[in-house]
């Protein structure tokens, strides 16, 4: 789980890390989810399409 | 941040800002941009999506530039603002826009470029509102 409470802004940088880090985690049989993000990194979720390919956990 | 040119006729609407071609200073021209962006009263989701649009452009930009500093200008009129940025670039330079990115920009920004232009790699992007 990727806990992004404390993340009050995201940008292409920080969504391929997230992509990066999934497939590190997929290869290794596990599930990734991301936690709490705010307002501004969901709606960058939402522009790209990530929201849904990302399983978010509300706090 | 600098005073206008005195000479730019539209020097009452202009705010200048150089910072080092170095990633850690975007996060000073955001704050900027959010500034001027304010004091034109875009909402809060707009100032939002321009932050971001500053964020991705700026960083490309500085990706590309072969340090020195960055010269960003942010011009402002009755429904838009413009911002502009340039630094020198790297030799052989490749400013091209992903498609993450791309999606990114077209999503939160009216129009935007980034270039190579004369030895500098520049950005520009305008954000605009309905007229009132």
């Amino acid at each position: 789980m990727f806990d992004l409470s404390a993340t009050g802004f995201l940008d292409s940088s920080g969504l391929r890390a997230l992509l990066v880090a999934e497939r590190s985690v997929l290869d290794h049989g596990g599930t990734m989810t991301l936690r709490a993000p705010s307002e501004p990194v969901q709606r960058l979720l939402e522009i790209t399409g990530l929201s849904e390919h990302f399983p978010v956990e509300e706090s | 941040m600098s005073v206008a040119d005195p000479r730019d006729p539209e020097r009452d609407n202009v705010v200048r800002l150089s910072v080092p071609a170095a990633l850690e200073y975007v996060r000073i021209i955001r704050l900027t941009g959010s500034g001027v962006a304010s004091r034109l009263a875009f909402d809060v989701e707009e100032i939002e999506n321009l932050r971001v649009a500053i964020d991705e452009l700026a960083s490309m930009a500085i990706e590309a530039a072969a340090g020195g500093p960055l010269d960003i200008t942010f011009r402002s009129a009755e429904n838009e603002l413009r911002i502009e940025g340039c630094a020198p670039a790297k030799a052989g330079a490749d400013v091209g826009i992903d498609a993450l990115t791309g999606q990114i920009l077209k999503a939160v920004i009216d129009d935007y470029e980034l270039r190579t232009d004369s030895g500098n790699v520049c950005f520009s992007c305008i954000a605009r509102r309905p007229l009132t």
